[in-house]
């Protein structure tokens, strides 16, 4: 298991690689990760955080404690191969989490305010402020926003992606990366309906995801192992 | 008393009537991909921001931004050269120009030099992109780089008039309504342009009426927003007289 510092270091990618969710696509069940991929490319190019380059280091710091990103490095894996599964909703923040999930909306609501992006908070930083988004429907609105107009520099397209799927489908529409899988009739996992089927992954490929095939196959396999 | 006129000169009035219609709508001028090769650029516009190519949709040759490597402030290649192409020795103003509106791929009309009034329609899908999904009609394009759209922004649902003067974009006018178009879906996008009144249409409907401060003049094209994939077809102008 990597350390919070590999985990700065290498970036998402390197979490990604390491985590069990990797281990069923290359375990022979599903397709090989393809790591010469632009999507792998993408978002390994994105979350490197080598350079250090992130404004407020406080900040940050504290970001990825509330997310608890400190103590698992790989919540939130399952999203980077361009899943989630509908319904499995992620347990109520506490602690630091509640404080600054009131933090960022409050800045979310506040136009000019400094919204933690890659150059504040470096790519971990971003990731924290996903995860936390993810459990507040009201910030995950604002973020989405915010991360839009911050462009593709400051904000992971994957994750934007993600949020912009279950928010559609939260709000009973389309989603259009198919980024929200739900269980059919017969417990297979398929797409919740999806605008333009046709292009899909034209567009998961422009938002850095794997293909959607490759992504109905890793959550397939973690929900058959329990995953 | 009731006026009554003669059956030679009704057919008078109406021969007069039916010239006076011809004259003010010329020809239309479609501007059409359908000889280019894919996945090369558009021969019939010229790309001065962004990544434009020409892609086969369902058998139908259609002009496509793709902004998935886009990147901010990135012009289109051998954008110098373009620009001398149509602006010849003012060109160097228009590339400062296109270079602070980097933000906006673009994509000028080869063969239509000044249009003044009248109308110009385009059908549009959009395909993706994580931050916008634009299609847009460009238009009034001045040799310095100034110009005017009209666009259409899925991730807004709207419809929307902008400038762009010496560097700067402005917004002008929002349509009242929300029209949440579906991705994968053909969308006709007009305007109206009679002297300095405009019209905005969406799928035939008018949506956008706005009085310019004054009259249009200059070049058109496509107009689009950081990583769209938009795909542009049936890119139509119809000039009339003033």
């Amino acid at each position: 298991m990597p350390n919070a510092q590999s985990v700065a270091v290498a970036g998402m990618l390197a979490v990604l690689a390491a985590t069990p969710l990797a281990g069923q696509l290359t375990a022979g069940r599903c397709a090989p990760l393809d790591t010469t991929a632009r999507w792998y490319a993408k978002q390994r190019q994105w979350a490197d955080d080598s350079k250090h380059t992130w404004s407020n280091d406080s900040l940050r710091t504290a970001l990825i404690h509330a997310a608890g990103l400190d103590t698992d490095p790989n919540a939130g894996a399952g999203a980077l191969l361009g899943y989630e599964i509908v319904g499995m909703t992620p347990a109520a923040p506490q602690g630091d989490a509640v404080t600054a999930i009131a933090t960022l909306r409050g800045l979310a609501q506040t136009r000019g305010s400094t919204w933690p992006t890659k150059s504040v908070v470096g790519a971990q930083g971003v990731r924290a402020v996903w995860l936390l988004a993810s459990q507040d429907s009201a910030l995950a609105r604002g973020a989405l926003h915010r991360m839009m107009e911050a462009g593709p520099e400051e904000s992971p397209p994957a994750a934007v992606a993600v949020l912009e799927d279950r928010l559609r489908i939260a709000n009973g529409r389309k989603q259009i990366y198919a980024t929200q899988l739900v269980r059919s009739a017969d417990g297979k996992l398929e797409p919740a309906p999806i605008e333009d089927p046709k292009h899909v992954d034209l567009r998961r490929d422009a938002a850095g995801l794997p293909p959607l095939a490759q992504a109905i196959c890793a959550g397939t396999t973690g929900m058959r192992d329990g995953g | 008393m009731r006026l009554r006129l003669a059956p030679n000169v009704i057919a008078l009035v109406a021969t007069a009537l039916a010239i006076s219609a011809a004259n003010a709508q010329s020809r239309s001028i479609h501007v059409d991909v359908g000889r280019d090769k894919v996945g090369a650029e558009p021969s019939t516009f010229i790309p001065m921001v962004g990544n434009w190519v020409v892609a086969d949709e369902e058998g139908k040759k259609v002009v496509m931004v793709d902004g998935r490597e886009w990147k901010r402030g990135q012009p289109a290649g051998g954008l110098a050269d373009k620009a001398r192409a149509i602006y010849g020795a003012k060109h160097e103003e228009f590339i400062d120009n296109v270079k602070a509106f980097a933000y906006y791929p673009i994509a000028v009309a080869k063969g239509i030099d000044d249009f003044q009034n009248g109308e110009i329609s385009l059908r549009f899908m959009m395909v993706g992109g994580t931050l916008d999904r634009c299609a847009g009609i460009l238009f009034n394009v001045k040799p310095n780089g100034d110009y005017l759209t009209v666009r259409f922004n899925g991730t807004e649902d709207n419809v929307v008039l902008w400038t762009f003067n010496e560097g700067k974009r402005s917004f002008v006018k929002r349509a009242p309504e929300n029209f949440p178009l579906e991705l994968g879906t053909w969308h006709e996008l007009k305007i109206a342009v009679h002297g300095t009144q405009l019209t905005g249409f969406l799928d035939g409907k008018s949506v956008l009426d706005y009085t310019l401060k004054e009259p249009v003049s200059g070049k058109v094209g496509l107009w689009s927003k950081t990583d769209s994939m938009t795909e542009f077809s049936d890119f139509t102008v119809t000039p009339m007289a003033k």
